[in-house]
């Protein structure tokens, strides 16, 4: 058993091309991810909209207009930040040369370039304020004296109760992705592990079947070998996200730990899995599992986290089934509400994956009988 | 032509798998652009408001909360959504809805009594603009009816109801500057024209890549360089059966185009958008060239093969603007991008809804990008003839 241990381990450690790429490829996707996404998938906070104001006749006879111009940039909480024009042809260059995102020619008409959010954010502003002009026009006409409206505007009360969630990191799910992908990748490992067992497919395997090992044993050997590769590969990944590219994992390390090491374990299963039932052909067996780890992958949201969410409301049991999205949930889930029931479901629901796929793998390889090697 | 005819026959056997693959990857392609696209304003008007997403839970079913979600819905896009607390985090976090409303029994009963401690419950992400536009609309509504109750307190709030209709009718007028926003066919068209780089470059990296790995396999190779075939014929045949195949590929998923989005593709700007796809499956099939040559003799290259897939398709789709615009990308991003074709693909897919034949300035932009990818067709597939020779001696020393 030790000279299994240790040869086995000596021989998958030699195969320089599958650590390169098992390590330096989540390492290098996840850089690129955080070049990316980081920007992309961050919560644009609110800052005070460039505007240019026509300093025409229309607005210098409308004080009220003004008034309101001037609350509305003033203080920390500003919505706008207003350039004065003399005229609308030089407020309309300060638009072109997109100095301002808006130009208010007076206070029913507003000139833009695009439709982006500042210009909706103008948009509702002055909508805003015609309509209440027209309320105070309205209620002038229902006989309403001036102070009994002044007194209902300057009202301060909030009518609503507000809470916030804290501002969390969009683009962290496209990482978990990543940990999910690359713990299905273990089934690269898993797959060289029956390569090299099964007679039918290599000569190490032909070598390994007139050995007088119980298959299970060699199969034991093989997949806690892996596992202990792969696992160090997918921390090393956590690490390097989290030390140096900032992602947040939750305080919770073990779940953490327990998660990536049930992802890890379903990787390998799944790879066994794949190479027993698909072909007897080493790369297309690989083909095989790439093509499912990316089509999982894309489906628990690593090109866009929206898809993730689709996938979740309107198809829930192909969610449920994808074993990426149990690691990439299980994740979000330790981030997001610190655990909890929907963690445990990820990660039962994990374990019961690597066992079918564990099982029927050694269903297949048990009592194989060759007539000639 | 018996290399040719040698990656064709391969190209047969492997035709399970080549299916497979465009199954997956026609998944991935639809799906990734109709979801990315899904939440783009496809009104006519020139000016469109920025879609803001927002949920709401009525548990008060009044006069006053009808009203109060009628005008939610003209104002901003409602969607429905479970009214569990997970569900409505889970929604938040996704940015699936901004702003979540929650209206609790009885309080139009406290409101019209102007009972200021009963107030609406509601959820929003720190810091999100689109969460404080929604709230500064949901805020100005409430305000309205406080006032006309204030002001006039004789006022049923039916005849209230009736005069906020009317109020809320009046609109400014926004005119556009030179119109710079796409219709939403627009939108997708370039969304589906980025992702399809990233399908183009993985397809051609698995499926060519590894049929010319088939025929690099050393016990083939060493029976190919006992045959009368020159290297460089053997390169060129293995090309061009590359660009056959590449072809292939390319013509299916142009017709798919055609197929989702007619109208858009039977112009001018759809010839520039196949033109432009084209020439991206010359990038990639060269690039499939070069790696394939630059792993000859790696052991287990079918692994350095996935790797190289989910490297550089995938991590220079992410950077050069593939599956998120160009423009949310940071400056020095784009910088390194710009040594990459694929960020001249989308430079020119990102152009072409705003592309004048008229326009000198707009050719010269898509000159330069069509002529920049076609330097890297000519730079990888030169690299791997040099890669290809550069082996090859090795070979014949050892």
């Amino acid at each position: 058993m030790r000279y299994s241990w240790m040869y086995r381990f000596k021989c998958l450690l030699l195969d320089k091309t599958l650590i390169f790429w098992s390590l330096c490829f989540p390492l290098m996707l996840a850089t690129f991810f955080s070049l990316a996404l980081k920007p992309a998938l961050t919560d644009h906070t609110f800052k005070a909209i460039h505007v240019a104001v026509v300093n025409n006749t229309d607005y210098q006879n409308d004080t009220a207009f003004q008034a309101v111009l001037k609350q509305v940039s003033t203080g920390e909480d500003a919505i706008l930040n207003i350039t004065l024009t003399g005229s609308k042809s030089e407020a309309e260059k300060l638009l072109k040369d997109d100095k301002v995102d808006g130009v208010i020619v007076n206070k029913k008409k507003l000139l833009v370039e695009g439709s982006g959010m500042n210009e909706s954010v103008l948009k509702t502003f002055m909508d805003s304020y015609i309509q209440k002009e027209a309320m105070i026009m309205d209620l002038i006409k229902q006989g309403a004296s001036q102070e009994a409206i002044e007194k209902a505007l300057m009202q301060d009360t909030s009518f609503i109760q507000k809470s916030e969630e804290e501002s969390a990191q969009l683009f962290a799910v496209s990482f978990y992705t990543i940990i999910g992908m690359v713990s299905l990748m273990g089934g690269y490992w898993g797959q060289r592990s029956i390569y090299d067992l099964r007679a039918d497919q290599s000569p190490q395997g032909t070598r390994v079947s007139v050995a007088p090992t119980h298959h299970l044993r060699s199969m034991m050997v093989d997949i806690l070998i892996d596992i202990i590769i792969h696992f160090t590969i997918i921390m090393i990944l956590i690490a390097y996200t989290s030390f140096v590219l900032g992602v947040s994992y939750g305080d919770k390390l073990w779940m953490i730990l327990l998660i990536s090491f049930a992802g890890s374990g379903a990787g390998i299963s799944l790879g066994m899995f794949t190479s027993c039932y698909a072909t007897k052909n080493y790369g297309v067996n690989n083909m095989i599992l790439t093509a499912f780890t990316l089509l999982c992958s894309f489906l628990s949201g690593m090109m866009s986290v929206n898809v993730k969410y689709f996938v979740e409301t309107t198809i829930p049991w192909l969610a449920k089934i994808n074993p990426v999205n149990m690691i990439t949930d299980a994740l979000y889930s330790v981030y997001y509400y610190g655990g909890g029931p929907r963690f445990w479901n990820d990660f039962i629901s994990l374990l019961i994956f690597t066992a079918i796929c564990f099982l029927c793998a050694y269903f297949r390889l048990r009592r194989k009988k060759y007539a000639s090697l | 032509m018996q290399v040719f005819k040698l990656y064709m026959k391969i190209l047969n056997k492997k035709r399970s798998t080549l299916f497979t693959y465009l199954l997956i990857f026609s998944i991935i392609w639809i799906g990734l652009s109709t979801i990315n696209t899904k939440d783009v304003n496809k009104a006519n008007t020139p000016f469109r408001n920025t879609v803001i997403s927002i949920a709401y839970i009525d548990q008060d079913h009044s006069d006053l909360s009808r009203s109060f979600t009628n005008y939610l819905k003209h104002t901003m896009k409602v969607k429905t959504i479970d009214s569990n607390e997970e569900a409505l985090k889970d929604a938040l976090f996704a940015n699936e809805v901004n702003y979540i409303v929650m209206i609790p029994k009885g309080f139009e009963k406290h409101f019209l009594e102007q009972n200021s401690n009963f107030k609406l419950i509601t959820q929003k992400k720190a810091n999100a603009t689109e969460a404080f536009l929604a709230e500064q609309k949901v805020e100005s509504y409430l305000s309205s009816v406080s006032s006309y109750k204030k002001a006039a307190p004789s006022l049923s709030y039916q005849a209230i109801d009736k005069k906020i209709k009317k109020v809320y009718q009046q609109h400014a007028v926004i005119s556009m500057v030179d119109q710079k926003d796409l219709s939403f066919k627009q939108e997708m068209n370039v969304m589906y024209f980025n992702t399809l780089g990233y399908i183009l470059l993985s397809l051609m990296i698995l499926i060519g890549a590894s049929i010319m790995m088939s025929i690099f396999k050393s016990e083939v190779h060493i029976r190919t360089l006992a045959s009368p075939i020159s290297n460089t014929s053997f390169n060129l045949q293995l090309f061009l059966a590359n660009i056959v195949f590449g072809t292939g590929i390319w013509l299916m998923f142009t017709l798919l185009s055609i197929l989702l989005n007619t109208k858009e593709m039977l112009t001018m700007q759809g010839l520039l958008y196949a033109g432009n796809s084209f020439t991206m499956t010359m990038v990639a099939l060269s690039f499939a060239f070069m790696a394939a040559n630059l792993l000859r003799g790696v052991r287990n290259n079918m692994e350095a093969i996935n790797g190289i897939t989910n490297v550089f398709a995938l991590g220079s789709c992410f950077i050069c603007g593939n599956f998120v615009p160009q423009s949310v990308l940071s400056k020095q991003v784009l910088d390194v991008a710009a040594f990459l074709p694929n960020y001249w693909y989308v430079k020119i897919n990102d152009l072409l809804p705003h592309f004048h034949s008229a326009s000198i300035a707009n050719w010269h932009s898509l000159l330069q990008g069509y002529g920049i990818q076609w330097l890297f067709v000519i730079v990888f597939f030169l690299l791997g003839i040099v890669i290809s020779r550069t082996k090859q001696r090795v070979h014949n020393i050892t």
